[in-house]
């Protein structure tokens, strides 16, 4: 069971208005996001499960120190939650290098490669991962590049593994702080608890690169007290860069122990828990980190789900490949699972269907065979009757055809041909006095009803005697009463 | 070993697959294959079973149309003797009813039978000249009479002389068998030389 688990807020006037502040309605009504951030600290895992959906924000969270209780809040996170591990400062470095122009292939090996030249060769194996920042010269790209050893990242998501945690982003606190200075308002310095008896403070530079600050607690000393040597070495040279007659500087603090004032007046203290969207109440231990990644997990949910920070992940590649290619076996073998599966449902509906055919061909043989003698003598019957209908039928095709054209024919036209084939077409030949008279006949033909389709052949004068004839052909169809034709 | 050292990840995985196909193969063709045929082939049965048996039961929702039909046909509709016999006494008929003033039988030839399910179609071919009134009264005395007799194709020409015509007539009578009546070895043999000589008109 883990340690402490508090849902620090159901859907409330605040929540709903960072559910939709940070998904629009464009992106869909039914849409959600989620996102786990964790920091393992001495032993025990820090997290925050944020859940975001149309009616508001939903978050928990949750204090991991053995394998069986991580197992379980994975369980309930689900797969498809990603889960994003935050690199504290002590863990990095940050350089920003200036480089000419290149494709974004090229860019990792080369920060690589400037990286590995401007650290003592003692520094060992690094891992990199950058951010672009706004250029100051043209042609030119700056990049903040976070620098961690090899051998300390290890460390760290050994940690994380001991406790069966996989991170598929492990993100530097900077790239975290900046995505939230995005939405903190205009505080001039941020300071929040990461990690155990240590703070972060960061404040943005003027040409947008982040600078980070650990305060490491005094001993001897309770509450804010104990960081107060710190934060007047952090502030100091912030008060420094101002003017006389600039206003206070404000730091934004995050989490409880908000110091009033600071001894030289000029330093105003803002409790951003009253900007930022509502915070729990402080669990039984480690709220302070609970309270900031809570806020992370905020800033951070859109821009990984938009997959917006690929570059800034500092998980070694080899650790990407091998969590790719997990994915994949995975997915082959559910593919392949589904195959098999298909193709024995597939089997199974076959031979239920073979088994159904057969038992209607059982049947319907058992009833073919009880009237089989007596249908196909009447089937006989109506084959016969039919033949002989067909014959009747064709029967009075003469002396139709010939009572027909005796009734069409105009005067002054003769035939000299008439012709009947087995298919009921009809040609008719023969003469007639003048052209009119010849091309008035497919005319009375079609109106007379024993011929159909009849179609004018040639017509041609030619000369008889003395005089001339005009010698014409007609084509038609015998229309047959009673043959259905 | 040293096979196994030999091959990368990749080439493990075609090797998976490729056995994994190698042994669905025979699956696919002993077990899946002949359930399909099997299928495919009582579906059509079941098909061809349905429409016979659909058959079977619209021609007996016609039987009493068909039965008092049958009824009222004539004796002389049947085949009672062989193809031979029945073909000689049509002829002999034709020639009878071709006896008319001023009419003539120019040819008269009897094509081969042919031979369907339940009846048999004997067909001849003849021509004849005359004046029209005549060949017409002859034509309807062929089809009107006691047999089922139909014209299957003419050819009317005019020829020399007032009203005069020349008629090539192909007649068909039906006449109906029996279950029991077996195909007529004779007419067979005898349809042979006359289907010959059917070719050369």
């Amino acid at each position: 069971m883990p340690r402490s688990q508090k849902r620090i807020e159901t859907p409330s006037a605040e929540t709903a208005e960072l559910g939709k502040r940070l998904l629009p309605g464009k992106r869909g009504r039914n849409r959600s996001s989620q996102i786990v951030v964790c920091l393992p600290c001495n032993g025990v895992a820090h997290g925050v499960h944020l859940r975001l959906n149309r009616s508001g924000a939903e978050a928990r969270q949750h204090q991991v120190s053995t394998a069986a209780q991580a197992a379980k809040v994975l369980k309930e996170v689900g797969d498809k939650c990603p889960i994003v591990a935050i690199l504290p400062k002590s863990l990095y470095l940050l350089r920003v290098f200036e480089l000419p122009k290149v494709s974004a292939e090229e860019v990792p090996p080369i920060l690589e490669l400037e990286a590995s030249a401007v650290l003592p060769p003692e520094f060992g194996a690094v891992e990199v991962c950058y951010r672009l920042v706004a250029s100051r010269k043209e042609g030119y790209e700056r990049y903040e590049v976070c620098i961690a050893r090899r051998e300390e990242l290890g460390a760290y998501l050994s940690a994380l593994e001991l406790l069966g945690i996989r991170p598929g982003i492990v993100l530097p606190s900077a790239v975290a702080w900046v995505q939230l200075l995005k939405t903190a308002g205009q505080a001039d310095l941020l300071i929040a608890a990461l990690g155990s008896d240590q703070l972060e403070a960061v404040s943005l530079g003027s040409d947008g690169t982040v600078n980070i600050r650990t305060i490491t607690a005094a001993g001897g000393a309770e509450g804010a007290e104990r960081y107060q040597r710190g934060l007047v070495e952090c502030v100091r040279p912030l008060l420094t860069t101002r003017t006389a007659d600039a206003s206070a500087l404000s730091i934004g603090w995050i989490g409880p122990h908000c110091p009033s004032h600071l001894a030289n007046g000029r330093v105003m203290f803002k409790d951003l828990g009253e900007v930022l969207p509502s915070m729990p109440a402080k669990t039984e231990s480690g709220g302070e980190i609970g309270v900031l990644l809570y806020h992370f997990s905020a800033a951070l949910v859109e821009a990984v789900q938009a997959g917006e920070l690929q570059t800034s992940n500092l998980l070694p590649s080899e650790i990407r490949r091998r969590q790719q290619q997990s994915a994949l076996r995975k997915s082959v073998l559910w593919a392949a699972s589904l195959l098999v599966l298909a193709c024995v449902l597939a089997y199974m509906a076959m031979r239920t269907m073979v088994h159904r055919y057969q038992e209607r061909i059982g049947q319907l043989s058992t009833k073919i065979e009880s009237i089989r003698k007596e249908g196909e003598a009447v089937g006989r019957r109506i084959e016969q009757l039919e033949a002989m209908r067909a014959a009747r039928v064709t029967g009075s095709d003469f002396q139709s055809i010939i009572a027909g054209l005796y009734d069409s024919s105009p005067p002054n036209l003769t035939y000299s041909g008439v012709e009947l084939d087995e298919q009921g077409k009809l040609r008719l030949q023969g003469q007639a006095e003048s052209l009119a008279t010849a091309f008035l006949l497919p005319e009375q033909l079609e109106k007379n009803g024993t011929f159909k389709e009849v179609q004018p052949g040639d017509a041609s004068r030619s000369r008889k005697g003395e005089g001339t004839v005009v010698e014409f052909r007609v084509d038609c169809k015998l229309n047959r009463k009673g043959s259905g034709q | 070993m040293i096979f196994r050292r030999k091959l990368n990840q990749r080439e493990w995985v075609l090797c998976a697959v490729f056995a994994a196909a190698i042994l669905a193969l025979p699956l696919f063709r002993n077990v899946m294959l002949p359930t399909w045929r099997e299928w495919a082939l009582l579906r059509s049965r079941l098909h061809s079973q349905t429409a016979e048996h659909d058959r079977f039961v619209r021609n007996l929702s016609r039987k009493k149309v068909v039965d008092a039909e049958f009824a009222r046909l004539d004796q002389q509709t049947w085949q009672t003797e062989t193809d031979q016999m029945t073909l000689a006494s049509w002829l002999r008929e034709l020639e009878v009813m071709a006896r008319l003033p001023g009419m003539n039988i120019n040819n008269m030839k009897a094509l081969p039978v042919k031979e369907e399910r339940s009846y048999r179609v004997y067909r001849v071919r003849l021509s004849v000249s005359g004046k029209l009134p005549e060949v017409m009264k002859f034509a309807s005395e062929t089809t009107n009479g006691q047999s089922v007799t139909g014209v299957e194709a003419f050819v009317l020409r005019g020829t020399q002389g007032p009203n005069a015509v020349e008629c090539s007539l192909a007649l068909r009578m039906i006449r109906l068998t029996s279950e029991k009546t077996p195909p007529s070895a004779v007419g067979e043999k005898k349809a042979k030389p006359a289907r010959e000589g059917a070719n050369g008109i």
